[in-house]
């Protein structure tokens, strides 16, 4: 039953082996572990370390996608236009520098693009009571009109000049995995230590509370929407840099990968719900399930089933987990 | 009378456990055609339990249970109950909102006339059965969400009339409602009861309790204590029963010595308010009185910059303020506790921690958190407070209605506000945790806070108040002092008349 009543002593003696049980995260990690073991077995060339380090690379856009996201959905949101967001950065970006453009004031317009686009969506989100949903999915459509304005249809080829994120190496790895790894590890602080990280969770699971709470709602979730514009404007300067061709089509899709990793990861859609750990471990496994059942040998048509399957698969093991709780 | 009627529902040694705990054991119960058969017992006594049992939500472990002549086996569910005549007016709403009053009466049952529902007849026999239970101000055409929570209820108590209902159950009928609107829901009990409807009232509110019952059932940790007949029916008896312990029916607080004042209202209005004034000292606690919808809430949002006043002035410390938003209030140290916690004073979903230290970090602009420092914040609330719970972690939406209310009091305790709002202080209560709260707001007085107190519960207000302020139809209509404070002049104030 749900009214337990354990007093203070006990209440500190509770196990630290308990509460990792009780960790959603857990489960994804172990899962995941489990899947990769799995495979390895069957497949020999999968745990490699070249293969490895081509799954990382495949998985920093949608993973830097996937924590703005996370963001944006534990505050009661969603952003359907972050995929076609990041195609209209890139092609703009690929426009500046083919056209002689510097490749700072190039990354310098896309952060613009996406900050200013995503606090317009914020802005009329937050302002009105139009649903999140309908709202950016209004954008997507919207952006990738721009984006074939921007290039007018074709393509914008950028010679190496913005090759860092994958030229520069360390220990082997490309850049672009240690810009990765640092977001994630921002954010982690920023939702451990921040009374930003809090009010996310107020904001998204009651905004009438959180507003009687001292909560300016309004500017919150604008806010929300602009850290997320930031993001996407990073995601796009890997993602142009990683393919050095600006086309309107790069992101597209995007956005269901990023949503995926953070509803794998334990984010909830009703917002109030999710973490940047359990989002990392659900981009991870949206990264490794692909390319395993490519080393594997099934089918890329099979492929969307399987994971499609997954997605669900995870989800309802956390809704039977949290009813349990 | 009970030994001619007919025995609708008998109830022989049902018990009930979940995950190996007991929470429901060898319960006897009966009800009589056109009898109300009140059962009494704390939160947590097991009553939701029995109700659940009774709608075929849960299926009981042991026991025969009886209903209307017929036993029903292990296949019993919430529609085999209907068809038997079972139907439970439920504490929450479960009323279809974007459908109109006739569509919620006939939902499923629909009135078909060639193939077509028949609109007309419909709105006719709704407009019928409305006037029957003696609703007829509701409009059988008017969506259900222009409803206002009492006529909500009288709805669905309509509905499970149309349904044919022969037993029927109430469970906690009329939180919120006001005192006319319990008035009109008791007469709609003695309707039921005319038609030979056995009703199971279920109600912290003894008075009404008392009013309409023709026996009482008193159950505590999920045991049966006594069933009184109508004329053993004893007030301090049954709540000695319900408590387990001798306890007198109106709280007694300490005295605290009343200091200056803190807070003034001048000549305020907004939405639903019209030129309110009065005065908050500390260490006082000012009762608010009145009819649901007599203005007090919409007062209180205006107080704490929930809506946007439209004249006069409110000042504190002798400063006049300008609070644009909740926030601004908060730093003012204001602190309310609203009316309907679920809706607006928790996030329900999140820790007890997190539910602790929001408001906190608000008023004082923190805004790097440390999360070991929130843990032992919010474990010293729920030593202070008593909460139930199994841990800061907890998530709130597990707490039963008294704990939460302690939850919403940690957060306010810990941001240390001058002036608390209490909008309905223990509605949803329990006795036990209703006096822990009683005893935190004299301990506040004793701080030298000061109290703002809207209450519906006629003992609470008369027992805790240093002053009553009772309010008609948006305005202030009387103010009485401690010596005067009696349940007929309020009432009499509260229905707009003078004494």
């Amino acid at each position: 039953m749900s009214e337990l009543q354990v007093n203070k002593a006990e209440i500190n003696k509770i196990p630290i082996g308990k509460k990792i049980l009780k960790n959603d995260n857990t489960y994804l990690l172990t899962g995941l572990i489990l899947y990769i073991v799995v495979i390895s077995m069957i497949a020999p060339n999968f745990a490699t370390q070249y293969n490895f380090s081509v799954v990382l690379q495949q998985l920093v856009v949608p993973a830097i996608l996937a924590v703005g996201m996370c963001l944006v959905m534990v505050s009661g949101g969603i952003d359907l236009s972050v995929g076609n967001l990041l195609s209209l950065a890139a092609c703009f970006m690929a426009f500046v520098i083919y056209n002689g453009g510097s490749v700072f004031v190039a990354i310098l317009s896309a952060i613009v693009i996406c900050v200013a686009g995503n606090l317009f969506v914020g802005f009329i989100i937050s302002r009105t009571d139009l649903e999140p949903f309908i709202v950016t999915l209004g954008m997507m459509i919207a952006y990738k009109g721009l984006a074939l304005i921007t290039t007018n249809g074709a393509e914008f080829p950028i010679m190496g000049e913005m090759g860092f994120a994958t030229s520069i190496r360390f220990f082997n790895f490309p850049l672009m995995i240690f810009i990765m790894i640092a977001v994630y590890i921002l954010f982690w602080f920023i939702f451990r230590y921040s009374r930003f990280g809090r009010r996310l969770y107020a904001v998204g699971d009651n905004p009438e509370a959180a507003f009687l709470a001292g909560i300016n709602v309004k500017n919150f979730k604008l806010l929300v929407y602009g850290i997320n514009g930031l993001l996407v404007a990073l995601a796009s300067i890997i993602m142009l840099s990683r393919n050095e061709v600006g086309n309107p089509y790069l992101g597209t899709g995007l956005e269901l990968d990023a949503i995926a990793a953070a509803v794998v990861g334990g984010t909830a859609l009703s917002g109030g719900k999710g973490n940047i750990i359990g989002t990392f471990l659900g981009a991870v496994w949206i990264g490794i399930i692909s390319n395993s059942l490519n080393v594997v040998g099934v089918s890329a048509f099979v492929q969307y089933i399987v994971t499609g399957g997954i997605i669900i698969a995870a989800v309802l093991v956390n809704s039977l987990r949290s009813k349990n709780a | 009378m009970v030994a001619e009627s007919k025995r609708l529902l008998n109830i022989e040694g049902v018990s009930k456990s979940f995950s190996g705990v007991t929470v429901f054991s060898d319960f006897d119960f009966d009800i009589y055609e056109g009898e109300v058969h009140c059962l009494c017992g704390e939160n947590g006594a097991g009553k939701s339990t029995f109700i659940k049992i009774l709608s075929g939500a849960h299926l009981p472990d042991g026991g025969k249970v009886v209903i209307n002549g017929e036993e029903v086996d292990d296949k019993y569910n919430p529609s085999i109950a209907m068809k038997l005549g079972v139907q439970t007016i439920y504490q929450e709403h479960t009323l279809m909102q974007n459908l109109t009053v006739m569509e919620n009466l006939f939902v499923g049952k629909e009135i078909v006339k060639r193939g077509v529902v028949d609109r007309e007849e419909m709105y006719k026999q709704s407009l019928d059965v409305l006037h029957e239970i003696g609703v007829d101000t509701i409009d059988p055409s008017s969506p259900v969400r222009e409803l206002g929570t009492a006529q909500q209820k009288f709805v669905q108590i309509a509905k499970a009339f149309v349904g044919k209902a022969k037993i029927m159950i109430m469970d906690e009928p009329t939180a919120s409602f006001g005192i006319h609107e319990i008035e009109q829901l008791l007469n709609i009990v003695g309707f039921l009861k005319s038609q030979g409807i056995g009703v199971l009232y279920i109600s912290h509110h003894l008075e009404e309790v008392f009013r309409i019952a023709d026996r009482v059932t008193v159950i505590r940790d999920g045991e049966k204590i006594r069933t009184y007949k109508k004329d053993e029916i004893n007030q301090s008896s049954i709540i000695k029963d319900m408590v387990g312990r001798d306890t007198s029916m109106m709280y007694k607080r300490d005295t605290v010595d009343i200091g200056e004042v803190v807070m003034e209202v001048n000549h305020v209005s907004g939405p639903g308010v019209e030129d309110v004034s009065f005065n908050l000292r500390k260490g006082e606690i000012v009762g608010f009185a009145g009819l649901v919808g007599a203005g007090r809430t919409e007062l209180a949002e205006l107080l704490f910059a929930r809506k946007k006043l439209t004249s006069g002035e409110i000042l504190i410390n002798g400063k006049k303020t300008n609070f644009k938003t909740p926030k601004d209030a908060i730093k003012a140290g204001m602190c309310m506790i609203t009316e309907d916690r679920q809706l607006s004073g928790l996030f329900l979903n999140q820790s007890i921690s997190l539910n602790t230290i929001l408001v906190h970090s608000s008023k004082n602009d923190t805004k790097i958190m440390d999360p070991k420092k929130e843990d032992s914040v919010s474990s010293e609330y729920i030593d202070k407070l008593k909460t139930k719970c199994t841990g800061p972690d907890q998530k709130v939406r597990f707490l039963s209605g008294g704990n939460q209310q302690k939850v919403i009091l940690s957060k306010w305790f810990y941001a240390e506000g001058d002036i608390f709002i209490f909008d309905e202080p223990t509605r949803g209560v329990d006795i036990g945790a209703k006096e822990e709260i009683y005893q935190l707001m004299v301990e506040l007085c004793n701080q030298g806070k000061a109290i703002i107190m809207i209450s519906s519960d006629m003992p609470e207000v008369i027992a805790m108040s240093d002053r009553v302020i009772i309010m008609n139809k948006g305005k202030k209509s009387a103010e009485i002092d401690k010596d005067k404070i009696n349940s007929e002049t309020i009432l009499s104030y509260a229905l707009g008349g003078t004494v």
